[in-house]
């Protein structure tokens, strides 16, 4: 299967607390349609469920694991530009 | 004068050679451009040129594979990048490159160029819309793994270009990884950094291949890649200046992204594929560069290498290793000759290793000791070499049996294997390292490790009549070209390896 996005495993492990509690929690995600890394608010969730998204996770090498395992619902995306004030 | 050499020449000269292979249907940036790299790479293949990339608009190409070489020959393709003839063998290329990189040519400023065609700044700055690729799995992002980052000492007029590992990090930030060991981050941290000031910077991609080949050297401080490019071209290298800084840029580049590096700014960089054939990681930080400008030509060719085995990256390294420490004996006076890495390898590793050639026997007992102290703490070198070894005059380096008998018969283990225990190493090395390893060698200056060197030179004068056999140095000359020019009338099919210039790396 596909994903859109991969999430890091490490930074994912420090919000397991919000898992399935539609708590919105804020973390990087690689955008696999440009491969860039945004930061964006969203709700974990373990199944699939009413607009959420499979993700895939990546281990501290980028070893890609855990495909499909978790899901997200994108909230917002925080940046996925850098502004030079 | 005659046009100035650049990107489109090489290509041309890789048409003309069969080396290219020219591709119109769409292809991705995504896995698919690399690919085609790593495959070719497994049997020292062509480069390719694709000119529809998914979801880049029309204009930019990419020449992928560009120096794909061959396991005897991984010049071939620098060679023809740089008008030699890329059917030289390795101890030929060597010193065709070491005779041009000694003449050294200071670069011409020039009114405008190529480079210049389109310039974006600010907002309109996107680097999204070049078809910079994502080459592996595992990947923390797109690379740019060729490239020529121009930057400048503030206290003096020496200019610094170097190739290294760039993320394309957003529409406008890249993260430059300069090894520890490089000129890049000794005059950033001490210079910029720590006065507390920018740096600008300039990334170049195309131009004249011999600026990027000389960017990937190692030199010493003071000297700057664009007088060397100018030695092994022969001619100049034309410069321009930037848009948004004093930095000189070449004038008939594809590409030249403008911006800075501010002061204790990081931003997460990797894990990425790495020359010497390995990935590696993990995401650390690494200096942003702020692009704030765009300079293009109106259909620029984006070069793009692999590093993979056999690919162009591990190719150059192994063209390069062994000239590109030739700059500091050049510098330092050292009383070496000059030096070639061992062994070739497909991943590009022998760039970690080399041997030198020792000039005259020992002037006083210590002699080599001491030269191994100098060594070790000269800029560039002390860093980047994990294993070297120096072996007598007379030895061909580029024959495997010649160097390991040197290495097996000269060396009192007692005496001449000398350890370090914690220098400057390359990521490669620290790769292999376990966790409770890296707590006790990875520090804030940068990657430690041990060290080795084998002195596998005479240590005094040989007694009077004792001399290396080789077929160059027992008969005659008169007896050595009738034996040669016979060889095929006496039936032997192989080419006679008779070559005074192995004997003179």
């Amino acid at each position: 299967m596909g994903v859109n996005y991969w999430l890091y495993s490490q930074e994912l492990e420090g919000k397991m607390d919000a898992l399935d509690k539609g708590q919105p929690v804020d973390l990087e995600m690689m955008d696999q349609a440009d491969k860039i890394w945004k930061r964006a608010r969203v709700l974990l969730f373990r199944e699939p469920g009413e607009g959420s998204i499979p993700v895939g996770l990546l281990g501290p090498f980028g070893e890609p694991h855990a495909e499909g395992k978790y899901h997200i619902k994108v909230l917002e995306v925080l940046s996925d530009t850098d502004e030079d004030e | 004068m005659a046009k100035a050499n650049d990107l489109r020449d090489f290509v041309e000269a890789l048409r003309k050679e069969r080396e290219l292979v020219e591709v119109n249907d769409e292809v991705d940036w995504n896995y698919e451009i690399p690919a085609y790299e790593v495959l070719s790479g497994r049997f020292g293949g062509p480069a390719f040129l694709f000119s529809k990339i998914k979801g880049i608009p029309e204009g930019p190409r990419v020449l992928a594979a560009p120096f794909v070489g061959s396991f005897y020959r991984p010049h071939k393709k620098a060679a023809l990048a740089l008008g030699i003839d890329p059917k030289l063998d390795r101890a030929g290329w060597v010193q065709e490159l070491g005779k041009r990189m000694a003449t050294m040519m200071r670069p011409v400023e020039v009114s405008s160029g190529a480079c210049k065609e389109v310039v974006k700044m600010g907002k309109e700055v996107n680097l999204l819309e070049f078809p910079f690729t994502y080459h592996a799995i595992g990947d923390g992002g797109k690379y740019i793994f060729i490239s020529a980052a121009v930057i400048k000492d503030p206290d003096s007029d020496w200019i610094n270009t170097g190739n290294y590992a760039i993320e394309v990090f957003s529409r406008n930030r890249l993260v430059i990884t300069p090894y520890a060991h490089t000129n890049f981050l000794a005059i950033y941290s001490n210079k910029y950094e720590l006065r507390g000031n920018s740096m600008p910077v300039a990334v170049c991609i195309g131009g004249d291949p011999a600026v990027t080949m000389a960017a990937g050297m190692i030199l010493p401080p003071g000297l700057s890649e664009y007088d060397i490019a100018g030695g092994i071209r022969g001619r100049p290298m034309e410069l321009v200046k930037a848009e948004t800084s004093d930095l000189l840029v070449p004038a008939n580049a594809e590409l030249v992204i403008e911006g800075e590096i501010r002061p204790y700014e990081r931003l997460p960089e990797g894990p990425k594929i790495e020359v010497f054939g390995f990935s590696v990681g993990p995401r650390q930080p690494f200096f942003p560069i702020r692009v704030h400008c765009i300079t293009h030509r109106k259909d620029p060719i984006i070069w793009d290498v692999h590093t993979a085995m056999g690919t162009s990256a591990p190719s150059l390294q192994e063209s390069l290793a062994g000239t590109a420490f030739m700059g500091q004996v050049m510098a330092f006076g050292l009383p070496f000759k000059l030096g070639n890495s061992l062994a070739p390898t497909r991943s590009g590793a022998t760039a970690q290793s080399a041997v030198y050639k020792k000039k005259y026997p020992e002037d006083y007992p210590g002699f080599m000791k001491d030269i191994f102290d100098k060594f070790m703490g000269l800029p560039g070198l002390g860093g980047v070499f994990a294993k070297e070894a120096f072996v007598d005059e007379d030895v061909n380096i580029l024959d495997y049996g010649d160097f390991y008998d040197a290495l097996f018969t000269q060396i009192n283990p007692a005496r001449d294997i000398h350890k370090t225990n914690k220098m400057t190493v390359m990521t490669i090395e620290s790769s292999w390292m376990e966790e409770w390893d890296r707590v006790a060698y990875v520090g804030p200056g940068g990657i430690l490790g041990p060290k080795q060197i084998y002195d596998a030179t005479t240590k005094e004068e040989p007694p009077q009549g004792v001399r290396r056999l080789n077929f160059e140095t027992i008969y005659p000359e008169k007896t050595q070209k009738w034996v040669v020019e016979n060889w095929a009338r006496m039936g032997f099919k192989e080419e006679p390896r008779w070559n005074k210039s192995y004997l003179d790396l």
